[in-house]
């Protein structure tokens, strides 16, 4: 049923998404310049409808911190292996049964034996105080009597797709895809460091496939600046490491700093926090569940694109360097076309494109542009 | 100066303030206590002798003529411990009772910087110690009594150095008048057998016959309920319950006293073992002050039957051999 209901409303979203540059095409009577011969100059619709929209390509690098705050459970270590089970189970029995793995994908059957061989009535130590063998002994703890869990830190490099319908200069809606290589550390104990031993979850590395829903706000422009908050809402596909896992919706928020190089081309520098949870089902009889947390930290570079609703002149004799209109020499047809790349300002005044004099970049170099 | 030399003095000196001023390492604890203690001694006119291993004593009572310490010897000793030019910790002096016993010299003495410190000893000789963190507590801290990294300063008065022969001829003592006084081998009062004196000074005393006269053998799994009491009476440990004690017999796996008490016996059987400190936790460890044994034990300093028998104690276990 949520599925089903989930699916008419992507649906809708997207036809929602599709419909609004067309509604918008159609009312947009602001630019024409060539007012009263208008309809005889031909513009590509699939260029239009496209030039509604912004497409991002983002990398960068990213900072995560895995956390879980144990609660319910026996932390069960020997000298070997690290268990959990529930803490229902008390006392524990002389065999302690637990889980393995359970960061990613508990797997039940291992056993530590219940027995302090440094208590009575077992052998005495000889030279007893510091003892190596001491390190070695059992560690249970009961996480409802003591605030216990680990943590760790991973580095990621996402890669990232999306694009956005911009409507009323400030607002953006759409959606993208970010594909997330992560590498991360051995999973730290937050208390008991002296008798517990780090955690490894028996791989290093692991990747996300996040698609998401963006929705932001451009709240400030400055000189060819623009300052946008961004939104992302979606769903987290783990890695073939992670198996019995629920995960709900994650959440980041981006400031996305943009310099604008043209109506067509933007660099993009986006600091982002990204929230991300995930429940593991132990798989027991009492349904024990860990939450684990994700925090990452990106700082994401990249370009915006929009597509231009025009294309370069054909006429390679035309040195033209504003919009224009011609006639193509193929197919006799009337169009506007630009003079500039993208990635160069549009319709620019004199001097405003001219070619940056690296020969001087030397001589000039302690002005603030040295060229 | 160049910009980048400034970032990069910028971003040194940053890393340098953000350094935990806590947490110093090891070495800079010990340079800073060291300099504290030697201040300390300064302003009090006190003349100490620095140890090889960093700490500090001072000869109060000398006794040339006493008896000189040996490694592996059992002392008895009085003390006061406070924090340096702080408050008292805690102290077991004359007017208290009886001196505390501890095993020199074989890693059996908590601070370990004492345990040193006693072995340049002589009987009858009164020592004051200073030991610097890393010999004492570390970093651990209890309560408001003892802060972290505490230098602690110590009086010990050496009352009398004994071998661990002399000690086991004193348990053997104790034993007896226990059994006497107890009329353990009175079997009107307490059948079933009269009290066996084993090869290794343990006292076996059947107190209920077995079930089919098969007695374990080494190599078997047996299981047990016991109930371990002291001399005095006071219960150190004990199975509670319908829960059991199960080891393989002649593994080494429990005390000396207790395996060779289970071979005499046979299934069904009830018996007591009385046995003297040398097959059960001889010297133990004396950890001082004694309120400290649990953090030791969580520490992994100890064992964790340092906090059920102290060093030298008789054990008295009231076995059935179940299976």
């Amino acid at each position: 049923m949520f599925k089903s209901v989930l699916k008419i409303g992507v649906r809708l979203f997207l036809a929602a998404l599709l419909a609004l540059p067309i509604v918008s095409f159609g009312q947009d009577q602001a630019y024409n310049p060539y007012s009263g011969q208008m309809e005889d100059i031909y513009r590509n619709p699939l260029r239009a409808f496209l030039n509604q929209f912004s497409f991002n390509i983002m990398t960068g690098y990213g900072r995560t911190k895995y956390s879980h705050n144990l609660s319910g459970v026996f932390f069960v270590q020997d000298q070997t292996r690290q268990l959990l089970l529930n803490n229902a189970i008390n006392p524990l029995p002389e065999q302690i049964m637990g889980y393995s793995n359970w960061f990613n994908a508990p797997v039940l059957g291992d056993s530590i034996q219940n027995r302090n061989i440094f208590d009575v009535p077992f052998v005495p130590l000889t030279n007893p105080v510091n003892n190596p063998a001491l390190q070695g002994q059992n560690v249970i703890l009961n996480t409802d009597t003591t605030t216990f869990g680990f943590e760790s830190s991973g580095r990621s490099i996402p890669v990232q797709l999306s694009f956005y319908y911009s409507f009323m200069d400030k607002f953006r809606i759409g959606g993208g895809l970010m594909r997330e290589r992560q590498k991360f550390n051995t999973f730290k104990p937050t208390a008991f460091s002296d008798r517990v031993r780090n955690f490894d979850p028996g791989f290093k590395k692991t990747s996300y496939l996040k698609y998401f829903v963006l929705l932001g706000y451009k709240f400030y422009d400055f000189w060819d600046y623009s300052f946008a908050a961004e939104l992302n809402i979606g769903k987290a596909r783990f890695g073939k490491n992670f198996s019995a896992i629920q995960t709900g919706l994650y959440t980041s928020f981006n400031l996305s700093i943009e310099k604008v190089l043209s109506e067509y081309f933007r660099v993009v520098v986006k600091p982002t926090i990204d929230l991300r949870n995930f429940k593991l089902n132990l798989g027991d009889e009492q349904g024990t569940v860990i939450d684990h947390k994700n925090r990452t930290f990106f700082l994401q570079f990249g370009v915006s694109i929009t597509y231009p609703e025009i294309p370069r002149s054909p006429v390679k004799s035309d040195k033209v360097q504003v919009k224009h209109v011609i006639m193509h020499p193929g197919t006799g047809i009337r169009m506007e076309v630009r003079g500039q790349p993208i990635w160069k300002r549009q319709n620019p005044k004199v001097g405003e494109n001219d070619r940056k004099l690296w020969r001087y970049k030397n001589r000039n170099k302690k002005k603030i542009n040295p060229y | 100066m160049s910009k980048g030399t400034i970032y990069f003095a910028t971003i040194l000196f940053i890393l340098l303030g953000c350094k935990d001023s806590n947490n110093p390492l090891a070495e800079e604890l010990a340079a800073m206590q060291r300099s504290e203690i030697e201040t300390f001694l300064a302003d009090n006119d006190l003349e100490a002798t620095r140890h090889d291993d960093g700490f500090y004593y001072i000869i109060t009572q000398e006794d040339p003529v006493g008896k000189t310490q040996v490694a592996g010897n059992v002392l008895s000793v009085y003390y006061t411990m406070n924090v340096l030019d702080g408050q008292e910790v805690s102290f077991v002096r004359m007017e208290n009772g009886d001196p505390l016993r501890l095993k020199q010299g074989a890693s059996a003495v908590v601070p370990v910087g004492l345990d040193t410190g006693l072995g340049l000893m002589k009987e009858g000789e009164t020592y004051r110690f200073i030991l610097p963190a890393a010999l004492a507590f570390g970093n651990l801290e209890f309560s408001t009594l003892i802060p972290i990294n505490s230098i602690i300063d110590i009086e010990v008065e050496l009352v009398s150095i004994e071998s661990e022969n002399d000690i086991l001829l004193q348990e053997i003592d104790a034993i007896n008048d226990y059994i006497n006084t107890n009329n353990l081998n009175n079997l009107t009062i307490s059948p079933e057998d009269s009290v066996e004196v084993l090869s290794s000074e343990l006292r076996y005393k059947r107190t209920a016959e077995g079930t089919d006269g098969d007695s374990p053998a080494n190599g078997d799994i047996v299981t047990i309920t016991y109930t371990g009491t002291f001399l005095n009476d006071n219960q150190f440990d004990a199975t509670t319950g319908n829960d059991t004690f199960e080891f393989s017999l002649g593994a080494g796996e429990v005390i000396l006293g207790l395996e060779e008490g289970i071979t005499q016996m046979e299934r069904g059987e009830r018996a007591l073992l009385i046995m003297p400190s040398s097959i059960a936790y001889r010297e133990s460890v004396r950890v001082i002050p004694d309120f400290l044994i649990d953090d030791m034990i969580e520490r992994q300093v100890v064992p964790d039957y340092v906090d059920r028998v102290p060093p030298y104690q008789v054990l008295i276990f009231n076995v059935r051999l179940t299976q």
